[in-house]
This record gives C-alpha cells, sequence and structure tokens, in this order.
C-alpha cells in the first residue's frame, strides 16, 4: 500500500510547515539570540561596572 | 599561592562577560565561516560534524584571557539535552578543553547581568537575582514559566530587548566555550555529535539548522549513503514555506550556501528529499517483475491450462519456477539501512509477484482443476503485473547513479 501511496502521492503546494511532514533532526545547537544591537566593549564593561555597584550595595543593604 | 582553576574564573567571569558581551551581539564579523556536514549514519541517526572559522578581534583578547597562556572563547549555544558522541576538536585535529556548563554559567551569569544594565538606565531596585539563577538552572521543561517571569520584569522595567532574548537562549540551551592555547591568529575550531531522527521516515528529512545566523558565512553538505542521490536539498524557512537556498538536484553530496539574519521569526532548516538509485534494485527488479508477469498474463489468457496441466512435467512451470531464482538474486538485502527502508515496499512487490509465480506453476504442476487454474492465474496475473507497473513507475521516478562512479 505504501508503495501504491507513494506513486499516486501530490507534492504539496506550499513548503510551509515542511518539518512537520518530514523526518526531523534537531540539531543539538540552538540559534543566537536575536540582539537588538552591537555592543562595544566600553559599553559593556561600564553596565558591568554598574551591575556589580548595585549588586554590592545591594549585598551591603541586605 | 596559586588559585585553583575554579577561582581563576570566577574572578575573570565579568571580564570575560565584557568580552562575550562584544562578540556575541556581533558574531558575524568576527566568524568567518562556518560549515557543518550532516552524515546519515542510519535511517535512525545522522552525525554532524561543525567547523567554526574565526579570528577573535585584538581588542576583545585580552577581555578573553583565562591565564597566561588560555582564552576562552564562545562557539555556540548548546541546547539542555544530552549529547551523544560529542567531540570538540582544533584544525590539526588536537583534542581541546571545553569549559563545563557550570562554569560556562559563571560568565553566562554576568552576561545576563551586563545585557540587563544595557537594557535599563533605570535602578533596578527589586532582587533579579533569583530569576538569573532560575533562568541558568532551568530545565527544557520551564522554559515557558521563565519566559513569563521575564515578561512580568518587562512589565515593571519596560521593554528589555537584550536581555530577555539572551535569556530565552539561555533557559533553553547554554554556551559551549573552547580553552585554547592561543587566539593570537585565525583558528578552526570543530566539533561532531550524533543525533537521532525524531520522526524517522523514508524519503524527506528535514535538518534544523540554527547554526546558518552565527557567522558571516554558512555552508551545509550532506554525506549521502551510497545507492542513493538527494533529489532536492533546499534551505527552507519551515515558519512561511518560503525557499532560502537551492541546493543541486540528484547528487550524492550536496552543498548549499546560505546567510540568514539572526531573525527570531524565522525557523531555517534543510529539506532532503533522498531517492535510491535506479541502477541497483529498481531497474532489475521492474525487468523481472516484467518477465513474471508476462508469464502469467499470457498463458492465462491465451494458452490451454487444463491441457497444459494435465502433460508431464509442463515447461511453463519450470519457466516460472527459474524467475523465482532470479527474484531472489534481485532481492539481496546489505545495503546502508535507509537504503533498505526506502526500497522495502518494492522489494515486497516483487516478492508478491514471485509468490504469485511459485503458485501458480505449482498449481500447474500438481494438476489443479480447470477453476483453481483460472483464478490461481488471473490473480497472479493481476498482481505481477501490479507489482510490475509499481516498479516500472517507481524505477523511471528514481535518480540514475552517477555517471563517474
Amino acid at each position: 500500500m505504501s508503495a501504491l501511496r507513494r506513486i499516486f502521492r501530490r507534492e504539496p503546494e506550499s513548503l510551509k510547515g515542511i518539518r512537520d511532514r518530514s523526518a526531523v533532526v534537531r540539531s543539538a545547537e540552538i540559534a543566537g539570540p536575536a540582539f537588538p544591537r552591537p555592543v562595544s566593549g566600553e559599553e559593556a564593561r561600564a553596565a558591568l561596572e554598574r551591575s556589580r555597584a548595585r549588586r554590592a550595595a545591594a549585598n551591603g543593604a541586605a | 599561592m596559586q588559585p585553583w582553576p575554579g577561582e581563576v574564573l570566577d574572578e575573570r567571569s565579568g571580564e570575560i562577560a565584557v568580552g562575550f558581551a562584544a562578540l556575541l551581539t556581533r558574531q558575524a564579523a568576527w566568524r568567518h565561516r562556518r560549515v557543518e556536514r550532516i552524515t546519515v549514519l542510519s535511517h535512525e541517526r545522522v552525525r554532524r560534524h561543525v567547523s567554526v572559522d574565526f579570528t577573535v578581534p585584538e581588542s576583545h583578547r585580552e577581555e578573553l584571557r583565562l591565564s597566561e597562556s588560555e582564552w576562552v572563547v564562545p562557539l555556540a549555544y548548546l541546547a539542555k539535552r544530552l549529547l551523544v558522541n560529542f567531540d570538540l576538536f582544533m584544525e590539526d585535529e588536537a583534542a581541546v578543553a571545553l569549559l563545563r556548563s557550570d562554569e560556562a554559567q559563571l560568565i553566562s551569569r554576568e552576561l545576563l547581568y551586563v545585557m540587563l544594565d544595557l537594557d535599563t538606565e533605570d535602578a533596578i531596585e527589586e532582587d533579579i537575582a533569583p530569576l538569573i539563577e532560575w533562568i541558568l538552572a532551568a530545565g527544557p521543561a520551564e522554559a515557558e514559566q521563565v519566559d513569563a517571569a521575564v515578561g512580568e520584569l518587562e512589565d515593571a522595567l519596560g521593554p528589555l530587548p537584550g536581555f530577555s532574548a539572551l535569556a530565552a537562549q539561555l533557559t533553553r540551551g547554554f554556551l559551549l566555550c573552547a580553552v585554547l592555547g592561543d587566539v593570537s591568529r585565525r583558528r578552526v575550531v570543530k566539533f561532531a555529535y550524533d543525533q537521532p531522527l525524531a520522526r524517522p521516515g523514508r524519503s524527506v528529512h528535514f535538518y534544523d539548522t540554527p547554526g546558518c545566523t552565527q557567522a558571516a558565512s554558512y555552508h551545509a553538505e550532506v554525506e549521502v549513503p551510497d545507492e542513493m542521490r538527494a533529489r532536492t536539498t533546499d534551505m527552507v524557512d519551515d515558519l512561511t514555506g518560503r525557499v532560502l537556498a537551492l541546493g543541486p538536484r540528484d547528487t550524492d553530496r550536496p552543498a548549499i550556501h546560505y546567510v540568514a539574519e539572526a531573525d527570531a521569526a524565522a525557523r531555517p532548516g534543510l529539506s532532503v528529499s533522498y531517492g535510491a538509485e535506479r541502477g541497483r534494485f529498481l531497474v532489475p527488479a521492474a525487468i523481472v517483475a516484467w518477465v513474471i508477469a508476462l508469464g502469467l498474463a499470457l498463458p492465462w489468457l491465451f494458452a490451454d491450462l487444463p491441457a497444459l496441466a494435465a502433460s508431464p512435467s509442463p515447461a511453463i512451470a519450470i519457466l516460472l519456477s527459474s524467475s523465482a531464482i532470479f527474484s531472489g538474486l534481485v532481492l539481496r538485502s546489505g545495503e546502508h539501512p535507509l537504503v533498505r527502508l526506502m526500497l522495502a515496499p518494492y522489494r515486497l512487490c516483487l516478492a508478491a509477484s514471485t509468490v504469485a509465480a511459485v503458485v501458480a506453476g505449482g498449481v500447474l504442476a500438481f494438476h489443479g482443476s480447470s477453476g483453481t487454474l483460472a483464478w490461481t492465474w488471473g490473480l497472479g496475473s493481476l498482481v505481477a503485473v501490479l507489482s510490475a507497473s509499481i516498479l516500472t513507475v517507481e524505477a523511471a521516478r528514481a535518480p540514475a547513479a552517477a555517471r563517474d562512479r
């Protein structure tokens, strides 16, 4: 029966949802985050220092 | 006294996170090329080989330094699930050290704080440490709950696009970080792992390719098993059905080149439609099936079967028996498991045709009644013609073998 089904099969009109109709091999990886903009090292370092100061202050208050 | 390696990482995690923030928000700027090779091991398993070709920008090398002679480089995000047969190598096949997931968490934690601080200028009064720890420790089943908690934080603080994007991926995965002894030049790091087919199937496979957003240039190629061809190889966005890149048709080593933007609204993947080559099984099987079909149908239509049955050792019974021997030769097995799976229905067709021939020959040889002869040969002819037609159509559709083989 599967041989007959294959002979009379119709190709789907759209590839939308092709993943659900196929044997799927998931990647062990996941996509990288879609960051809104590039971050420079200086910006990141300043953010780290602010964040650490805030955390230190919070810990001190606690 | 020398600090322990864990203490060094703890101390350096903030500085490394600064380097990561710059590198991960501009992945294509320093990762030149990424190549994925997919080897189909069986109908249930593939092995994916990934190579990442990169140069760490000079301005960020000091940030990534772990010790005098070690630098930490982020290679990819791996999903939080079991890895099978995972290997990590340099370009010369030398093994590479990698950070354990709990070690990578030290950097990820600082990275989350950095992204949060970049997203909001307002001082954060509430303690978000429990949320960040939950993000890092969450299992795959908790992803939606963590997303909801991040959404609530956004309701309180305003949009946090960088933090929420990173939090979503660190809830579902972790950073794969290599520890390298030299980042002063262009390097190639390779890793490989086995993956099962989530729904074992026959002819159409879909390989997720999240890595296509993570380098300036992305190449994917598929090693097709012997006796098979990749009929079509397309890079497809599963969400919209849009074909992003077309690969060659009917080849045993399809390759595709594509670079996508890191776009959360797209789900790119490699859709490969496989076909068994016609020359090894389908054409010989179709020929044998037509010989059997003619051997059954012509006598059924034009010969006097009861008279043949009455004659001693009818030649036609011998002819039909010999066709069974040919079928046995064509029905041989021992190919790649995926080829065997794909050809299984057609082997059944040939087997049905052979059984019809043997039964018809047997009824004739054992002098069956005229009614039994008519039914057996009629049904046998029908089965044999149907099988031969199926095999012929599939042989015509199937790809030819490569001329250079």
